[in-house]
């Protein structure tokens, strides 16, 4: 990590991730894969078998209500939650959404708890951008 | 609004720029900033291209005990050049955050600033975000 002062009295940190970033570039798919339709013996159980394979049912982490939630350097009001609950990512996002922060809408969101403050930060899972 | 000095704009247009130079892709950064006001640029994980460039985006960063938070979210176009892709206004609508992006297509440095206030895009002036000298 380094350091410098900035100029407009701004103390600027580098965090040190540059070296791990990866570059990801998708290997061609191979002819046959890309040329392969259907056969007759994939029959509907064969096609859900391979929607399970493909997205495994995964146990979300669950946090119990009062709990404090983050977003651009404040805690958010919001309404709808209650005491002694417990809740997924997804219905944390549900209350967001329906307290009028739609910008979670048709994002993923994931919630890590930072005990010290018993306040969820949030992190925002495959953001896109492109040109 | 918080002001980004030159200084780190800089920095980061200069690594925009080696990334394209020496890859051929797009880049990307993230500003933080904690309780008194210092900045921390982050350039996190991600798979990127020519044409993209994707990775998870942490809104507050815990580190050493303080809380950082996201202000500014700056990324590189190279083909397409200095205007905002399709891609780019389904994944900018985040309220608070300043999105940056940066080209050097037409041979000359280009920052375009916005932010989404939950309806439509503002556009930001450079000099209403950017601290010179």
């Amino acid at each position: 990590m380094t350091s410098q002062k900035a100029d407009v009295g701004q103390q600027l940190t580098l965090w040190g991730d540059a070296t791990e970033v990866k570059e990801v570039k998708a290997p061609p798919e191979p002819e046959s894969k890309r040329t392969k339709t259907r056969s007759k013996a994939d029959g509907p159980e064969t096609e859900a078998k391979a929607r399970q394979a493909a997205s495994p049912a995964t146990t979300q982490q669950q946090f119990t209500y009062p709990f404090n939630i983050r977003y651009a350097a404040e805690i958010l009001q919001l309404t709808g939650f209650v005491d002694g609950q417990p809740y997924t990512s997804d219905q944390i996002k549900e209350v967001l959404v329906q307290n009028g922060f739609t910008e979670f809408q048709d994002v993923q969101p994931d919630f890590h708890h930072n005990a010290a403050t018993n306040t969820l930060v949030i992190t925002i899972r495959g953001s896109r951008k492109g040109g | 609004m918080v002001k980004i000095s030159g200084d780190a704009l800089w920095q980061v247009q200069a690594m925009f720029k080696a990334t394209y130079v020496e890859e051929q892709s797009e880049d990307r950064v993230l500003i933080y900033q904690n309780a008194t006001g210092d900045l921390a640029l982050y350039r996190p994980r991600m798979s990127r291209s020519v044409v993209h460039v994707e990775c998870d985006v942490q809104l507050t960063v815990i580190k050493d005990g303080q809380e950082w938070d996201l202000i500014a979210d700056l990324h590189s176009h190279h083909i397409m050049g200095g205007d905002w892709s399709p891609i780019d206004d389904a994944n900018e609508r985040l309220r608070g955050i300043l999105f940056g992006l940066f080209s050097w297509k037409e041979g000359h440095d280009v920052w375009l600033f916005r932010r989404w206030n939950g309806q439509t895009y503002e556009p930001v002036m450079y000099n209403e975000v950017v601290a010179i000298g």
